[in-house]
This record gives structure tokens, sequence and C-alpha cells, in this order.
């Protein structure tokens, strides 16, 4: 008894210590995504150019409770877990309002196989892995619609990283796959097409696969903050940081340190167009 | 280099306080990890710690329960009533022909782990990491779990109860586990292990401790053949998921017969397989990132919480580890074969204080924890007091909580595992 009455003393103490130690001045970096996916090496590299602490939630729903509890932290947002959350009934994933806006980021995704790969995308049955929220049988069947001799069998992963090693382990054909990443790994495999129109060194999947209704998909990233001090510092730091700006170059990400609200109402019409795109 | 020797010497540190103080888990070292797991630590610098107060824990166990007849670590409990019947010159040369047994057995596990890792590593055999390998190797993990653990039908419903709650960035699954989510949505591993483990064993009764000698180191030229039979055996007992380290110090306590009816060579068969044991169960973890004893699993959660992969940076910090853990075998083995008497001292003098002293530091790493979880006090306290009830049920079973704590922390990439075995089915 006397061990449960000073162990019980000591927790109401630690709780205490707990609140106070809860104005530190660091900046936390929590991440919403998986670490797998393209946001989730984005918000690696965020949190490196503002040597903060780092959060990772379990899901979407979690970050925000971090959110709330964590006096100077910062969300770094993806438009597909919001659109995912929509799908699943999770709450609090949106872009909450009354948030401050640090800046804003999109990269394409390259739909890649193996440099020996001898399957065709269009033509062939072929199993392609792809992040598990858009790995739903809507967004198959858009792809089957196209595909004149086979299908296409979509995989789910918990992001591009995963995907990627699945590609090299010889589990899939193709793989669905964040643009830096791809780009990383063009020694190992070559990316046939894109999501992104203004690549003209790929085809863009809209061109071929006519009928896929999102066929420019992009990742969306929102870095928003609760405090005007720390979204100001933040987005200093990223504009000035040599290596977070060598970072988004090699990594396909295209960031706006400067983001109005028709961005953000533009990524929540995105996210909508998804829900109403692909979900159950 | 200064980094590096300060870590080696602080998880020394840990790993032979670990390793003479019973109430210290094996598992010391990943748990103060926890502590520092928001700093950014290099991961050479936490691989570092992690193995070397691991193995120390191991290295000087044997120690505790040759001379004070209190076992430093859960695997050397076998042997216990063994004690007795040794004599004093009996103990003297056991002390010495078990830190070579030890010292062998560590040091051509850890070049073993170091070839393993450089030349059969998924950047050369990515197939490694195609789903049906990585399925059978989960499949066979649980599979021996389940056949390990008395009842089996417990060991299934805590491998259950570790699946629902594991999961974690899975879009795949259905909306009902989201909604289960809300009971447990904040929990970290370190609370798991505080509440079905650590509480509990704090109102366990501790063991009395035995007469202590004076003792003088005396060296002999030990039985090699025993040495380099229980290294083997250690080397395979160590990639049996679960109770690693006791499962090879029972299977060679086992296979080796007394001699002139003294348990000595058994003793120290069993003491040199538990050593190579504890560093083999790194290569599951450090090829196939399949963590498959408490301890790897504690390390697994810390690379987790930080975002680093395992099976991607191993190949680049493997070689100056190993040589690391060889300095470090050396030093345990000069330090394992003197200053017998003090330790033994040591052990006496704190044994019945050693409950207050592990209460304050798991207090200390509760702060660690609630600061990390960055959940509400009250959040905080409900899931703690809860897995603590589940903890205190699982011991009055006399069930294991590892099932439990395998299954939480295996569930994500299992789950994901079985999601994509599905699909693949369906595609054929």
């Amino acid at each position: 008894m006397k061990k449960i009455i000073v162990i019980c003393l000591a927790l109401i103490g630690l709780g205490l210590l707990h609140d106070s130690n809860k104005s530190n001045t660091k900046i936390t970096v929590i991440n919403m995504s998986s670490p797998a996916s393209p946001a989730g090496v984005f918000a690696q590299a965020v949190k490196k150019t503002v040597d903060g602490d780092w959060y990772q939630s379990s899901h979407c729903s979690q970050g925000h409770d971090a959110f709330t509890n964590i006096k100077n932290s910062v969300v770094v947002y993806n438009s597909s877990v919001a659109f995912a959350a929509l799908n699943k009934q999770l709450k609090n994933c949106q872009i909450p309002k009354n948030v401050l806006i640090s800046a804003v980021a999109k990269t394409p995704m390259h739909i890649c196989k193996l440099l020996n790969g001898t399957t065709d995308l269009e033509r062939d049955k072929v199993k392609l892995g792809m992040a598990s929220m858009y790995a739903v049988k809507k967004h198959q069947d858009q792809f089957n619609n196209q595909s004149r001799n086979g299908s296409v069998q979509l995989i789910p992963y918990s992001g591009s990283k995963t995907v990627l090693k699945a590609l090299l382990a010889g589990d899939i054909e193709w793989g669905w796959m964040g643009s830096g990443l791809a780009n990383k790994n063009s020694n190992k495999i070559q990316c046939e097409w894109t999501t992104d129109k203004t690549d003209k060194t790929k085809q863009f999947l809209g061109d071929k696969f006519s009928r896929l209704t999102i066929p420019d998909f992009a990742i969306n990233v929102v870095i928003y903050t609760a405090d005007k001090k720390t979204a100001e510092k933040v987005t200093a730091l990223l504009k000035e940081n040599k290596e977070f700006n060598k970072y988004t170059k090699t990594s396909g990400f295209t960031i706006n340190t400067e983001p109005t609200q028709q961005d953000v109402d533009n990524i929540n019409q995105i996210v909508q167009k998804m829900y109403n795109t692909w979900s159950n | 280099m200064i980094s590096i020797a300060l870590v080696t010497l602080l998880g020394m540190l840990v790993g032979v306080a670990a390793g003479l103080l019973p109430a210290l888990p094996v598992f010391t070292g990943p748990m103060i990890l926890y502590l520092f797991v928001n700093n950014n630590y290099p991961i050479l610098h936490l691989l570092i710690f992690w193995m070397v107060s691991y193995s120390g824990t191991q290295f000087f166990g044997s120690i505790a329960t040759i001379t004070t007849k209190i076992p430093g670590e859960e695997s050397s409990a076998i042997y216990l009533p063994d004690i007795d019947r040794l004599g004093i010159e009996e103990k003297k040369h056991l002390l010495f022909d078990t830190a070579v047994g030890s010292f062998v057995a560590g040091t051509f596990s850890i070049l073993l782990v170091w070839t393993i890792v450089m030349f059969v590593n998924p950047n050369i055999f990515p197939a490694l990491l195609g789903y049906q390998i990585q399925l059978i190797a989960y499949l066979f993990a649980i599979f021996l779990l389940i056949l390990s653990g008395k009842p089996r039908w417990a060991s299934i419903l805590l491998i259950i109860a570790g699946l629902m709650i594991g999961p974690k960035q899975n879009y795949a699954l259905p909306v009902w586990w989201y909604d289960l989510t809300f009971f447990f949505s904040g929990y970290t591993l370190y609370m798991i292990v505080l509440g079905t483990i650590l509480i509990p064993s704090l109102f366990v009764p501790a063991r009395q401790i035995s007469t202590i000698s004076e003792y003088t180191i005396k060296s002999k030229i030990p039985n090699i053949w025993i040495i380099i039979k229980s290294t083997v055996i250690g080397i395979f007992a160590g990639i049996v998921p679960g109770a690693s380290a006791s499962i090879a110090t029972t299977l060679a306590y086992n296979t080796q017969k007394e001699s002139n009816n003294s348990p000595y060579n058994k003793i120290l068969a069993a003491e040199t397989a538990n050593n190579a044991a504890v560093v083999i169960v790194a290569i599951p973890f450090f090829i196939l990132g399949l963590p498959i004893n408490q301890n790897t699993l504690l390390m697994s959660n810390i690379m987790d919480i930080q975002s680093l992969n395992i099976i991607e940076e191993i190949t680049k910090v493997i070689t100056p580890l190993t040589l690391v853990m060889l300095i470090a075998f050396v030093l345990y083995f000069w330090l394992s074969t003197h200053l017998i008497n003090w330790y033994a001292n040591t052990v006496n003098i704190l044994h019945n204080k050693m409950k207050w002293i592990v209460a304050i530091i798991l207090l200390v790493l509760i702060t660690a924890d609630l600061q990390y979880s960055e959940i509400t006090l009250y959040r905080y306290c409900y899931l703690l007091i809860g897995f603590t009830i589940f903890g205190f049920v699982i011991r009055f079973f006399k069930w294991s909580a590892i099932p439990f704590l395998f299954a939480v922390v295996l569930s994500d990439k299992f789950v994901w595992l079985g999601v994509q075995t599905i699909n693949f089915i369906v595609s054929k």
C-alpha cells in the first residue's frame, strides 16, 4: 500500500512537471502522414530546417490532438491523408480555420517499373502499387476502363518508399511514387508515366488513361501553426535555409512560402474532388 | 570519436548495472534510450548504446548469479539450484571460464552479424523484402511464439489483442477499426512495457541473497569444445522469437552432461550460449526489420519514433558498430574477471533497496514518456492504468506479456502484409 501511495504522489508531481514544461520554445513538427510518404519525408526536411522536435502521429486525428497539446507546434498536412480521413470518417484531419499557413507545397507522382521491366502499363495485366488511400476499387476501375487487353490491379502500400521496396523486390510490376524518390532511384527504375502535365520527358497519365478523373494527381502539403511568431519563424527559415532549398529542388516539391487563402481553398477543393471520385 | 567513446562507456555502465542487479531488466538499455528519443542522436550512437548495454547485461548476469545466487538476468535462473553444489574453488574457476565463454560467444556472434549484414542485405538481395519472404518470416515468428507460450490459446488471444491496437497510418483498414482506436489512441510502447511488465514486477517479493565469500579469480584453460558447441547452440536459439536468451540457456544447459557429479560444465554451456543469442537477435532486425525479442522490439519502436529505417541505415553503420562491440567485449572480459568482490558486495548492498531504485528510474522514464507522448495527463493516466490492470491480469494467470508486445510492434507491418497478400491473391 505504501508503495502505491508513493507512486501515485510521484505521478501527480510528474503531471505538474509535465504541464510546467509545456512552455518550451522549441518548435515541434507534427507529421500527420506515414513516414514512407513524400509528405513524411518533406516533414522531416522541415524539422531539420527549423531544428525542431518530431512528433509522428498514428493517424491524423491523433496528430490534431498533439497540435492542440503542444504549444509551438507546426503540422505538416497532407491532402491525401485529408481525403483518407473523409473516407474513414476521421475527425479533425482537414486544415483548421483560424490557423496561420507558413507554406504550401506540392509534388507530382511518377509511375515506374524496373529498368529491365518488360510490362506495358496500358496493355498488360499488371500489379500497380500505390498508397492505400487511393488504391481503391473506383480508382482501379478507371484504369481498367481504358486498358485494352489487360487489367491493372492496384495494391495498397503505406507510401512511396514501401512501393519502391515492393517494386525492387519484384512483388509488383509498376509503382506509383513521389517524383523525388523516383528521380533519386533512376539507376534502378524507369518512370515512363507521370501525373505532371508539364513534364515532357514522360507520358502524361491523362493522355492515355483519359477516363481517370484525377490524372494530374499531386500530393499537396500545407505547413500550418496556431502561433503568429512561429509561423513567421518557420516561413523565414524555409525561405532562407540553403539545405531546405536544395532539398526542394531534388525532391520534386514546388514550394510557395507566401500562400494566399485561394491556395488553401484550392487544396480543400482537391481533397473534396478526391472524396467525390474515390470514396467508398 | 569522443562521442562514440562516451556512448560506449555509458552503454557499458548500464550493461554492467543491469547485469548485476536483477531488478533492472535486460532491456534497461533501450528503456533509457527513450529519454533521448527526441534529441536526434545519430543512429550509430543509438545502436552502440543499445548493443553494448544489452550484451553487457548478459555478460555480467552470471557474476551476480554465481557469487550471490541472485540471477542478474532471467536466463540465469535455470542453474540457480546448482550454485549450492559448487565449492568455492569451483566458483572461482567458473567466474573466469564463463567470462571466456561469454567473450568467445559474443565476439564470434558479432562477427557473424557483420558478415550477414554486409553480404546478405536487401541492397544485394532485394527479394528479402518481398512480401512472400517477409510473410513467411512473420508467420514463422508468430507460430514459434504461440508454440512456446503456455497456454497456447492465451498467446493467440494476446497476439490478436496486440494486432488490434498496433497498426499506424493504415488507410486500407475498415472504418470500424478507427472507431476502436478511440479507446487506445495515444499509447506508447514504453507505456505498454511499463504497464504489462515493469509495474507488476515491482510487487514480486525479492529473492534472499546467499552468503558472500571472498573471491580471487583463478584462471585455467577452459573446455573449448563446450564453448564452441554452446556458441553454435546460442546462434541458432538467438533467431527464435521470444525469450531467445532463455531458450539458448536452457538448450545448452540441457545438452551438456554433468562431469564428476558437478554442474560446472552445464553452467559454463548455459552462460556461453545466452551471450551468443543476445547478439544474434540483431540479425533478423537488421536485415528484415523484424524484431524478435523485448530488446529488439523496443529498439524497433525507437527507430519508428525517429522515422529511421534500420534496413536502409544498417549497412552504413555496421562496421563501426562491430568494431566498438569487439572493443566492448575485450573491456567486458577484463571487467568481469576483476573486481569480483566489489560486484558481489554492491549486489549485496543494493539488492534489498533495488525496488525503490527501480521505482525512481521508472518515474523518470514515465516523465520522459509523458513529455514525448504529447497526450493529456488524464489520457496518459487512463491508458497507463488500463495497461497496468492488463499486466496484473496477465501475471495473475502466469501468462507471458511477450506475445502481446510482439504483436503490438509487428502488427503494423504484419497487417500491411496481410492486406497486400489478399490483394495479390485476388489479382491471380
